[in-house]
């Protein structure tokens, strides 16, 4: 038996539900080289801003039990270049492409929702949650008054489905999706990166250059999974979840606990293949299990 | 020269001090290798691969010049014969060889010297002198004689005159006088060898070394500073390097 493996999140439909995560993935460029990265659900782009930027300083990345640093710092191209030179690739390659943003003010969010929303992108979803700016990025996703309030503005100027990234370094996740969702979003995405820091004993020093950095990989998808869950409890916005997935049972967890799609971040570094496994490993679970449709596990997860 | 992931066994692994000589067997044809490419390795226990320079090639052996410096290339290094690992492989731009120059200096130091055999190996038509550099007599063994056989002339230099030149291959450029000069080692090094070349003119390439993750130019954690156009940028050291030319680096 062949599983449906279609999903819909915000009236997009996505071929299956696994989807590259934002600065693991560049615009699809590198993988692609190693297979057709059209068997993906979708592609969530680096994180774009205005003007290009340059990142942090190195050493950007560091190696943490069980998952890793990273302080990039929101290093791209630009929004103009990307319009120009990767878009028109990402379109080529027959899968959902979500323009992941980020700003140092609200009027910088809006400003390049707008120049996107005039493209062909079919997704935007809303970085409010990196740990690696100084401006902007995760200050704005902190308050829930603030989420709700960047994504009202976001809203009015914004002509595709929006997703809001929600960041896992607030007190209530529940009440940061329930602003999301007051302030107009049509879905969420979470988890952006735990904040945290590596220290080297010898040097004295912290060992990213910039001082601490954001957490990923499996050593998050606890804290990743019970927050989906408290979301999915909380609001009606479809979820697309992350944090830590590296294999198709994790992807299914996420589901249960209630994400309509899953995104894979870190796995894609440790392995290039690994969004790819993650798809045939979630259908070949799901085919086991005689599941029909996988859309028919979201959500069902059973607490007594 | 598409990168590919190569199933990889352990063929041997032999111990100078703290630097392994590592060959590695595949049971398919492994792809072609240029000198100064690297290997993405995946090392047990651990979450990020490491980048380690391609020292020797054949058609289904890839070897390597492994530092034991710290918790991943210890437990690679602590593997047997007959560990079976992944790599990714061959990875990055490599040494760039011009046409019509013939005399070539390739300038190492320590595990530095790794990626610069390939390139009097694979180029039986230049002339090449090797400039070595290591802290004591010790350190050198673990190159046996390779750069003898491949080059035209090999100078071992050490830090305490226990073998070959006593202080820094960097003092005998002069003397060389290399038309292209290839060189992989510490900042020091670099930096000297970065000033010989702007001073004559003489045309350098540099293999760096940035702490990296996906190794294929996605994640963007590898930034080098690269002077190019008359702008400071951050490229990538794994896809828009490791090498660049020697006069763009920013030291
Ligand atoms: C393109 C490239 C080619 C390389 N080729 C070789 C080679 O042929 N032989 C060899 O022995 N080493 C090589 N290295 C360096 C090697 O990758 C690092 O020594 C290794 O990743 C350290 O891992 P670790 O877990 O043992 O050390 P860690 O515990 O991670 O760190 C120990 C020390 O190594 C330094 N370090 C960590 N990662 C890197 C890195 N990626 N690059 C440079 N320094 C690092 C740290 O600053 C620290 O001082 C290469 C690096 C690059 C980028
Ligand atoms: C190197 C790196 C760069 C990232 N860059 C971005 C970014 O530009 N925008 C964004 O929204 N999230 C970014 N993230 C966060 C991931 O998209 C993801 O939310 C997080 O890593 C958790 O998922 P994971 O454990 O599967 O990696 C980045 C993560 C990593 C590791
Ligand atoms: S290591 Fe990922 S871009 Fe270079």
């Amino acid at each position: 038996m062949s599983v449906d493996m279609r999903t819909t999140v915000a009236g997009v439909e996505f071929k299956n539900p696994v989807i590259a995560a934002s600065g693991t993935f560049g615009f699809g460029r590198e993988y692609n080289n190693f297979y057709d990265v059209g068997k993906l659900g979708g592609i969530s782009s680096k994180g774009l801003t205005l003007k290009p930027r340059l990142g942090n300083p190195p050493v950007r990345i560091a190696e943490t039990p069980s998952g890793m640093l990273n302080s990039v710092g929101l290093q791209n191209p630009g929004v103009e270049a990307f319009i120009e030179t990767e878009l028109p690739f990402m379109k080529s390659l027959g899968t959902v492409v979500i323009a992941n943003v980020a700003g140092a003010t609200e009027s910088d969010y809006v400003s390049i929702v707008d120049i996107l929303s005039k493209t062909d992108v079919d997704m935007i979803e809303l970085n409010i949650s990196c740990p690696n700016v100084k401006n902007g990025g995760m200050a704005f996703g902190v308050s829930p008054d603030s989420v709700e309030s960047i994504t009202r503005a976001v809203r009015k100027a914004c002509k595709k489905p929006l997703i809001v990234k929600l960041t896992p370094n607030v007190s209530c996740i529940a009440d940061n999706a329930r602003a999301a969702e007051r302030g107009g979003a049509d879905a969420i995405s979470l988890i952006n990166t735990v904040a945290g820091m590596a220290v080297d004993y010898k040097t004295r020093k912290p060992v990213l250059a910039v001082g601490g950095g954001g957490l990923s990989g499996a050593c998050v998808k606890p804290i990743a999974l019970r927050m989906v869950h408290e979301c999915f409890k909380t609001v009606g916005t479809p979820i697309m979840g992350l944090g830590g997935i590296m294999t198709g049972e994790d992807a299914a967890e996420f589901m249960l606990c209630g994400a309509s799609a899953v995104q894979v971040g870190t796995a894609n570094i440790l392995d290039p293949f690994a969004s790819l496994r993650i798809v045939n490993e979630l259908t070949n679970l799901a085919e086991s299990d005689n599941i029909a449709k996988i859309t028919s596990i979201i959500g069902g997860l059973i607490v007594e | 020269m598409k990168a590919e992931k190569c199933d990889l066994t352990l063929k041997s692994i032999e111990k100078f001090g703290n630097v392994y000589r590592v060959v590695c067997e595949s049971k398919k044809k492994l792809p072609h290798m240029a000198a100064g490419q690297f290997a993405h390795i995946k090392v047990p226990n651990r979450e990020l691969r490491r980048p380690i320079c391609i020292y020797d090639n054949t058609d289904t052996t890839v070897s390597f010049i492994i530092a034991s410096v710290g918790a991943g290339t210890e437990a690679f290094t602590a593997q047997k014969p007959g560990a079976e690992f992944d790599a990714l492989l061959p990875l990055g731009n490599g040494f760039p060889i011009l046409p019509d120059v013939t005399n070539v200096a390739l300038l190492g130091g320590g595990t530095g010297c790794a990626p610069l055999l390939k390139i009097a190996k694979d180029n039986p038509s230049l002339n090449c002198t090797a400039l070595l550099g290591f802290p004591n007599a010790a350190a050198r063994e673990v190159y046996k004689d390779d750069f003898d056989k491949v080059c035209d002339r090999v100078c071992y230099c050490t830090d305490d005159g226990s073998f070959g030149y006593h202080g820094y291959p960097t003092e005998l450029l002069t003397e060389i006088a290399p038309d292209v000069l290839y060189v992989c080692g510490a900042p020091g090094m670099m930096k000297t060898a970065q000033k010989f070349c702007a001073d004559r003119g003489t045309v350098g390439f540099a293999s760096t070394e940035q702490r990296m993750g996906c190794g294929v130019g996605a994640c963007l954690v590898c930034s080098v500073r690269i002077n190019r156009d008359g702008k400071e940028k951050l490229l990538r050291a794994c896809a828009d390097g490791p090498v660049f030319a020697l006069e763009e680096l920013v030291l």
